[in-house]
């Protein structure tokens, strides 16, 4: 600390604060408190007046970095966004948080099973089904002489299944 | 007192928690302030141009880590305090805070020279308030550089006491003290022209 940094007596603070123009009321040194703010006033007004107006490129560029530089919002953060605002999404995440949370009891019933032999498949052939319906009426006389040679003929006379 | 630093909210804070819009609000601000601030160290147009863009640019770099706890103009003339002090290393000259001495190297002088606001302002007026801003430029130049930092920062940007305080990195009672002797002295050059031009 200088000699000139020592503190302040309560006048000479009252005469700042006025200077400032942290304070309307100066009751000692009035003459020396006017001039003293009417220098600040001029300083500001000169420092107001000299400013240099920045250009819009140079405010663009900034203003860019800025907007750059913030986060997008996340999925997470929609999400939590989502679970506050709206009913179908707060059912949705439920859902799918019951499901999560029932697959891995799935898993482990489907694992602790005991493991099966290998599967055999058998096709059966289907028995045949007797229709109950007349035989079709034979139009005309069978030829014996254009019957097949596999075909045995019985020496019985033909007779139908009704009759017997 | 109307301070132009008196923001509706921390634009570093608002920054931080994903909302750009104050902080870009407050860009045309910040630009013109720092580059008074700038200028008024002695850097030229150009210079302190760049160095405006540079401490808006490491505000919003460093936005993540900043800590509301002091207050958002303090911090941003801290860190514009410091890209000064660097780029006075990086020009291999030691930190130079008596720029209002010189005129800037484009060979253009610091213009603190009051525009006639009043329309119905006489020339013989404007003059006179051009020829009262001219002494005031060339006493502030004659204060001594803490004197003058404090100055700058109390009655220029408007900070209070607190502010200037944390920017500095000083107690608030010195900062007080140096703004009463720094306005003794502007008082006293002031009174005595003559004395200020000749030395």
């Amino acid at each position: 600390m200088t000699e000139r940094d020592l503190p302040l007596t309560p006048a000479e603070e009252a005469l700042l604060d006025f200077s400032l123009g942290h304070t309307d009321q100066c009751a000692e040194n009035s003459l020396e408190a006017t001039s003293m703010r009417e220098l600040v006033s001029q300083a500001r007004l000169d420092a107001r007046s000299a400013a240099d107006v920045p250009s819009n490129a140079l405010i663009e560029s900034v203003r860019e970095a800025a907007r750059e530089s913030v986060p997008q919002p996340s999925f997470w953060r929609l999400l939590e966004g989502g679970l506050r605002t709206n009913m179908l999404v707060r059912i949705v995440a439920a859902s799918l948080v019951i499901h999560l949370a029932a697959l891995p009891v799935l898993a482990w019933l489907q694992f602790s099973q005991k493991e099966r032999g290998p599967i055999y498949i058998q096709f059966e052939k289907p028995e045949p089904v007797l229709v109950d319906q007349p035989a079709p009426e034979l139009l005309e006389p069978v030829n014996i002489d254009e019957l097949p040679e596999w075909l045995e003929l019985l020496d019985q006379p033909l007779t139908s299944p009704d009759q017997d | 007192m109307t301070s132009p630093w008196n923001l509706p909210c921390d634009p570093l804070e608002a920054l931080r928690g994903g909302d750009s819009g104050p902080f870009e609000d407050f860009v045309p601000l910040g630009l013109a302030a720092l580059g008074g601030f700038f200028r008024r160290k002695g850097a030229t147009r150009e210079e302190a141009e760049d160095l405006s863009q540079d401490v808006l640019m490491k505000l919003v770099q460093n936005a993540t880590n900043y800590q509301p706890d002091g207050r958002f103009a303090a911090y941003v003339f801290r860190v514009g305090r410091n890209a000064w002090i660097d780029s006075r290393r990086r020009a291999g000259a030691r930190p130079q805070l008596t720029g209002l001495e010189t005129p800037g190297s484009d060979g253009e002088s610091l213009r603190l020279v009051r525009e006639p606001i009043d329309p119905g302002q006489t020339p013989g007026q404007a003059l006179e308030v051009s020829e009262q801003a001219g002494l005031v430029h060339a006493a502030m130049a004659a204060l001594s550089p803490a004197h003058r930092e404090v100055f700058e920062l109390g009655v220029i940007q408007e900070l209070p006491y607190p502010e200037i305080a944390r920017a500095i990195g000083i107690p608030v009672g010195t900062v007080k003290s140096r703004m009463f002797h720094a306005l003794r002295a502007l008082r006293a050059a002031l009174a005595a022209p003559e004395e200020v031009h000749h030395d």
